[in-house]
């Protein structure tokens, strides 16, 4: 369900599915651990393709950005729809690095 | 494994008889078919050899009534036969024996058939044994799911009991709905009156749904009741901000799994001014009297519980008497949205509001939550009309 590779020394953690919920945080976090535990301090994640999340999944994406730290970042690409009208309501869009394609996360990094 | 030898033949009896001591088997001996009835009847038997040919009941026949009867174990038969003819022994084999052996009778292959008539006796003395922990352990299980049922009922019941009882706070009528995605849930909600002239409530979403959400949200209704109680001093402008700031804190600091989001409003009932928070929470609708549509109180918050210092904005908004207020949770939402794709909210509640809440919570159920719609929930849907 979440792809780990790695692009032009990005990490990225590819969402595959539509659905981002509470049957699958769990394993999103477990990946996001692995990779903050072996140093990783950049990381994207991308949403392109989700297209519903629901509320664990929004506190399993905060808790990522929690792990990451102050001194890592974590850009999130791709996010719409009703996943990017949840953000807006919960002024999560506020609280994350949002980009709309990976080419802008890429140039985000070396900027 | 005790064997019942039957032949009409003496000689044959003797010889069976000899050849069944050798090899250490209890058994006993009986002349017919009838005379090994009665003994199946009164002893325990897990193999029979018989003749065929008998007077009074035949081989076959016999297999026929083992094989009706229910014995407590299976009964493994072996028929005797001199007959050649393939069709008599497919007859007989019909009749329910599991196999045969020529006469005159060859030792070794008696042997053979009693080689397998072990095997199988075996077989089926482990199933039985499976059979019955299998059922010992679905019993245990069957025992501990029925008390976890009965424990869920009970949750339910104690987490309804938190919401309020009453219809009206001063002048305000209030009513709800409150339907858990299974017997207890992460919502819960409250309007109560606070001191002179001063209101509150709320309607609280913890993330997920299902046992750890509601115990989460029981202990964070209490927590709310407990600091409302504090804050005596404080104004229908303050007090929101206050409370929320606290519950967050208190989430945070004590990382559980769950964070929740929520309308929290302190109402003025002297000057008819509601002052509220909306923490990631979906907009609460509100019905002006008089109005041919409803609008949604359009806003954006963070959640509580899940950004450390999160700051929260007090909103406000002036009512007249006879306005509606409708606060839910984004289960009803979304169940809307699938069902009225074309219209907002609004729209779809617009109709509903009535002259006073509990008339409005009925039009809602019976209306727009009815059956069809409500076999698709997927998570908590809950929510409370306040006639102002």
């Amino acid at each position: 369900m979440f792809e780990h590779e790695k692009v032009s020394g990005l990490d990225i953690i590819r969402v595959n599915g539509n659905r981002m919920d509470a049957s699958n945080s769990p394993e999103f976090l477990a990946q996001v651990d692995q990779l903050t535990s072996s140093g990783v301090s950049q990381l994207v994640v991308d949403f392109s393709g989700v297209s519903f999340m629901d509320s664990s999944a929004l506190g399993a994406t905060v808790s990522a950005l929690k792990k990451i730290g102050s001194k890592g970042t974590l850009t999130l690409v791709g996010v719409s729809g009703l996943v990017d009208d949840l953000f807006k309501l919960t002024r999560m869009d506020k609280v994350f690095h949002m980009v709309p394609t990976l080419e802008d996360a890429g140039l985000a990094r070396t900027a | 494994m005790k064997l019942l030898i039957v032949d009409d033949a003496p000689d044959v009896r003797l010889i069976l008889s000899h050849w069944a001591k050798k090899k250490g088997y209890e058994y006993r001996v009986a002349k017919d078919g009838e005379e090994a009835w009665a003994m199946l009847m009164e002893e325990d038997f897990h193999i029979v050899i018989s003749d065929w040919l008998m007077p009074k009941l035949s081989g076959p026949e016999l297999c026929e009534r083992i094989r009706k009867h229910e014995f407590s174990h299976y009964v493994y038969i072996v028929l005797l036969t001199g007959m050649s003819d393939t069709k008599d022994m497919i007859t007989g084999l019909n009749s329910g024996a599991d196999d045969y052996c020529n006469k005159p009778l060859n030792f070794e292959e008696l042997d053979v058939r009693m080689g397998t008539a072990h095997r199988v006796v075996e077989l089926e003395t482990t199933l039985e044994n499976k059979n019955e922990d299998l059922q010992q352990a679905y019993d245990a299980l069957d025992h501990m799911h029925q008390g976890l049922g009965r424990d869920l009922e009970n949750a339910a019941l104690l987490q309804r009991a938190l919401l309020p009882e009453g219809e009206k706070v001063s002048q305000i009528d209030y009513a709800w709905y409150y339907r858990p995605a299974i017997q207890v849930g992460g919502d819960t909600l409250q309007t109560a009156f606070l001191r002179d002239n001063l209101a509150v409530f709320y309607l609280v979403d913890v993330s997920g749904h299902g046992v750890s959400a509601a115990m989460m949200s029981i202990s964070l209704h209490t927590l709310i009741d407990s600091v409302e109680q504090e804050l005596v001093q404080l104004s229908a402008e303050e007090i929101p901000q206050r409370v929320v700031t606290t519950i967050n804190q208190k989430i945070v600091e004590l990382e559980l799994n769950h964070y929740c989001t929520m309308i929290y409003g302190a109402i003025d009932l002297k000057n008819h001014r509601i002052y509220y928070i909306q923490a990631g929470h979906p907009n609460p609708v509100l019905m002006r009297a008089g109005n041919a549509e409803a609008t949604e109180l359009e806003g954006t918050g963070f959640p509580v519980g899940l950004i450390e210092d999160a700051a929260f904005e007090t909103r406000s908004v002036d009512y007249k008497t006879g306005d509606s207020l409708l606060i839910y949770s984004d289960g009803f939402s979304d169940l809307m949205t699938d069902e009225f794709p074309d219209q907002n909210l609004a729209q779809v509640c617009t109709p509903c509001f009535g002259a006073n809440a509990a008339e409005a919570i009925s039009e809602f159920e019976n209306t727009l939550l009815i059956d069809g719609v409500m076999a698709k929930q997927e998570d908590d849907v809950s929510m409370m009309v306040l006639n102002l």
